[in-house]
């Protein structure tokens, strides 16, 4: 025996497909615009969070290569200033070694040691951003007190001292009765302690030791400052305010021969110190270039791993958008048909 | 036997077909019902004297089918109650997706929200003494903050909804059980007088399928027609003729701290802690199950996550000993950090001392003392590109934790870690919920269509049925007019012959 259907079942057979195909149909389409899933949320379930904090990672890289880039162009301004500095340097050596044997040339030397120091202080003093670069931490303040600015406290501790050595002022014209020994004296004891220790956080420089210091990837932190009390800094200035301001043009013979060697030695070994610094500068920025390498690749992996969790195959969803556009035709068509059957038309 | 016992029986024949048309009628009347329309059949007997008689009408029943469409209603029911749920509380997810979160307007997840934080908070230590990054880092933690409180407003209204839908469910219940009632009695008199109680039987299973979608039930029946009904979990809900009152007090608003209130049926628990037989199918479980679990455990996550922020961000005393006092985040008008979890997610706030838009400073951030206090201030000279306190922050921010264990989630992780495990466990509740919806919807429609099958009404039988019933009427009719003609011959040949005197 064959027990009949009822006719209910057999006419909404084909409505609840319909509508289930209708609602899946929408899906796949809105997958095909999209690219990813519809739901994501639905569909990767647990995995959601695992989506997230991929997500989630791939932006702090993306944060880490930004603020790389301030780091690198403070770093690449330094790298120039110092290179500036360097060469500055380098000229007033070889003025004072082309002068050597005498002191036919001190005014010139005088001028450029103006020059270098003004230099000198203008270069510490740049700022970025409104940032002083070469401030330490202390970034909102210019480092190095400007020497000739009025009242300028470094200016007036190398005056004091000059007088207190010598029993005149340097632009005194009777500079000239300095003998070489006294002045040599001058310049290895009293003269080097004004630029060192708390004479020069006192009188010249308000930056701090600490430098600044930046993450430039998930593990590395490096220094990406240099700061204007390093030792380097304190040879040019010693160096430079003897040629500029130590009486240079009216000195005696012997006592500029003393003053051109002790500057020539400060200089030389002040550049050799300027090349380390810039090669440690140079070694933080070719770090910054590998970080940024090596996250952008990590970037790469994470946005594979995020594409394969949210992105749909979109071949796959086209043949299944035409499978269900076959199915759902058919099911119109066979509902019309199957409102054709009933033996109350034959009747 | 007669010429006029012949008419009687073919009389009888034609009021026997003329019931069964009247059954057919009512078949094909309830042909599409939405309810439960069984088909019903005439019982046809010979009566004394050789006429055919309806002795009763009974319908068709399936109750094996019957029982497994009720059960599935019920599972289906909850599942779609808990998913519509579990769909408001995804607001506060939002659109995961990568390609969203780079606009930043779709993926409003706490976890997402945090990962701005982060982000912001690290360029601003790389460049501590911008002004901007400062405000934009500030800005970010308080959207943060307020993620969370919208976060905890959304479960409150997903609680307060399944509270009112109890309420609502609730009263369907019992509305459901008087009807019932009635009909019961209906059955019982009707069965024990022999009157056609079929309507009414089929009235009685569409009652117990609107109640099943409420909660979950299972039935007996006993040999007078009468029915018990019982919960999924055995308590009684209608015996002996009587239905028992099924209770619940509502709460209107709720906090995170609110606990609603149990169903009773009979001042017995069915729902919450307090249940000793708790139900487990239905619309009133779904709802119980998102209000009492499901939204306080998102909510405790939430809290474990507005917790751990207030207190990665508190400053400690710089010199001296001190308590830790909060930092950027807050909770309103506090001075000292919270001393519970519960309900933070919902007051969090950042200070105002470093909200520009409430004329705060954000390079307190940098610089701590953000409580007002001399000895809190981590940068005492005043540094401009101060950082140490900054990654310091940082370095905690992405430190394991001990969260607390009822977000029931891993609880040795880091914030983020956290929040982006909260959102794979609400999407996994979420997509769990769905699957199971879909797969009980399945059920129940090929229940119901198996219920239609074994016991529905097929038009097509019932026309050639009629058909049959036209040919026997319209021979019946036939036998009467032949009878009709044979007492007409029979009378005008009695007319003829002549009585002898």
């Amino acid at each position: 025996m064959i027990y009949p259907i009822s006719t209910q079942s057999f006419t909404s057979a084909t409505q609840q497909s319909v509508s289930q195909i209708q609602a899946e149909l929408a899906d796949y389409e809105t997958e095909m615009s999209t690219g990813t899933y519809a739901n994501l949320g639905l569909t990767l379930g647990p995995s959601s969070g695992e989506d997230l904090s991929l997500q989630s990672q791939a932006s702090v890289l993306q944060t880490l290569t930004t603020t790389n880039q301030t780091a690198s162009t403070r770093l690449s301004t330094t790298q120039s200033i110092l290179q500036t500095l360097q060469s500055s340097a380098q000229d007033l050596l070889n003025d004072l070694l082309e002068g050597n044997s005498n002191n036919s040339n001190a005014a010139t030397i005088q001028l450029q040691g103006q020059n270098d120091l003004q230099g000198l202080i203008t270069s510490l003093n740049s700022s970025l951003g409104g940032d002083y670069i070469f401030a330490g931490i202390n970034t909102a303040v210019a480092p190095i007190t400007d020497y000739y600015s009025a009242g300028a406290a470094n200016k007036a501790a190398v005056d004091n001292a000059f007088t207190a050595a010598f029993g005149m002022s340097q632009t005194d014209p009777n500079v000239s009765s300095i003998s070489g020994a006294s002045m040599q004296n001058f310049l290895d004891t009293q003269f080097p302690s004004l630029f060192q220790g708390s004479n020069w956080s006192t009188n010249w420089s308000s930056a701090t030791n600490q430098t600044l210091t930046n993450q430039i990837s998930q593990a590395e932190t490096i220094t990406t400052s240099v700061t204007a009390n390093n030792p380097v800094f304190q040879q040019l200035a010693q160096a430079y305010t003897m040629a500029a301001d130590l009486g240079t043009q009216n000195l005696g013979a012997s006592a500029y021969q003393a003053l051109s060697s002790t500057a020539q030695k400060l200089l030389s070994s002040a550049i050799s110190n300027l090349i380390n610094l810039q090669a440690s500068v140079g070694m933080a920025q070719t770090d910054i270039t590998g970080a940024n390498n090596q996250m952008s690749l990590q970037t790469d992996i994470l946005s594979t791993q995020i594409g394969s969790l949210e992105n749909i195959n979109t071949y796959d969803v086209a043949t299944r958008i035409t499978d269900l556009q076959t199915q759902i035709e058919t099911s119109y068509s066979l509902t019309a048909q199957l409102s054709q059957l009933s033996l109350v038309k034959f009747l | 036997m007669s010429l006029s016992t012949a008419s009687n029986i073919a009389q009888s024949g034609l009021n026997t077909v003329s019931s069964e048309i009247s059954v057919l009628s009512r078949n094909i009347a309830g042909a599409n019902n939405t309810g439960i329309s069984s088909e019903k059949t005439a019982n046809i007997i010979t009566a004394l004297g050789g006429g055919s008689q309806v002795a009763s009408i009974t319908r068709a029943t399936n109750l094996a089918v019957f029982q497994n469409l009720l059960q599935a209603t019920s599972a289906n029911a909850a599942q779609t109650s808990l998913l519509s749920g579990i769909s408001t509380l995804n607001q506060t997810i939002g659109n995961i997706s990568s390609s969203s979160s780079s606009s930043g307007s779709a993926d409003n997840s706490p976890a997402a929200l945090l990962s701005n934080f982060t982000n912001a908070l690290q360029s601003f230590e790389a460049s501590p003494s911008d002004s901007s990054l400062a405000t934009a880092a500030v800005s970010q933690a308080s959207a943060l903050a307020q993620g969370l409180n919208s976060a905890t407003a959304t479960i409150n209204t997903a609680r307060e909804q399944a509270d009112a839908g109890i309420a609502t469910s609730v009263q369907t219940i019992n509305s459901l059980l008087s009807q019932f009632q009635s009909v019961n009695t209906q059955i019982v008199n009707g069965m024990a007088t022999g009157a056609d109680v079929t309507d009414a039987q089929d009235a009685r299973d569409t009652i117990l399928t609107q109640l099943a979608q409420q909660i979950g039930i299972s039935t007996t029946t006993s040999p007078n027609g009468g029915m018990s009904i019982y919960t999924d979990s055995g308590v009684t809900l209608f015996q002996g003729g009587t239905a028992r009152t099924v209770t619940f007090s509502p709460t209107a608003t709720y906090t995170p701290s609110t606990t609603g209130n149990a169903v009773y049926v009979d001042g017995v628990p069915i729902t919450g802690s307090s249940a000793s037989t708790p139900i487990s199918t239905g619309n009133i479980a779904g709802l119980a199950n998102l209000r009492d679990n499901l939204a306080t455990t998102y909510q405790a996550q939430l809290d474990n996550m507005a917790g751990a922020l207030i207190a990665t961000f508190a400053e400690s005393p710089q010199s001296g000993s001190g308590p830790n006092l909060p930092g950027l985040f807050t909770t309103p008008g506090a001075t000292a950090l919270p001393t519970s979890t519960t309900g933070l997610a919902g007051q969090i706030t950042i200070n105002p001392s470093v909200d520009p838009s409430q004329g705060g400073n954000p390079f307190l951030l940098r610089d701590g003392g953000i409580s007002g206090n001399a000895n809190y201030v981590y940068n005492t000279t005043g540094q401009a590109s101060y950082s140490a306190r900054l990654s310091q922050l940082l370095t905690q921010l992405s430190a394991p934790q001990t969260f607390a264990a009822d977000g029931d989630i891993a609880t040795n992780t880091s914030l983020s870690a956290y929040a982006s495990g909260s959102v794979g466990w609400l999407e996994n509740q979420y997509s769990t919920a769905s699957s199971q919806q879909t797969y009980q919807s399945t059920l129940v429609s090929t229940a119901t269509t198996a219920l239609s099958n074994s016991t529905g009404v097929n038009i097509d039988t019932e026309m050639s049925k009629m058909l049959d019933l036209e040919n026997s009427y319209s021979a019946t009719a036939k036998l009467i007019s032949a009878i009709d003609s044979m007492f007409n011959t029979l009378v005008t040949n009695l007319s003829n012959i002549t009585v002898p005197a």
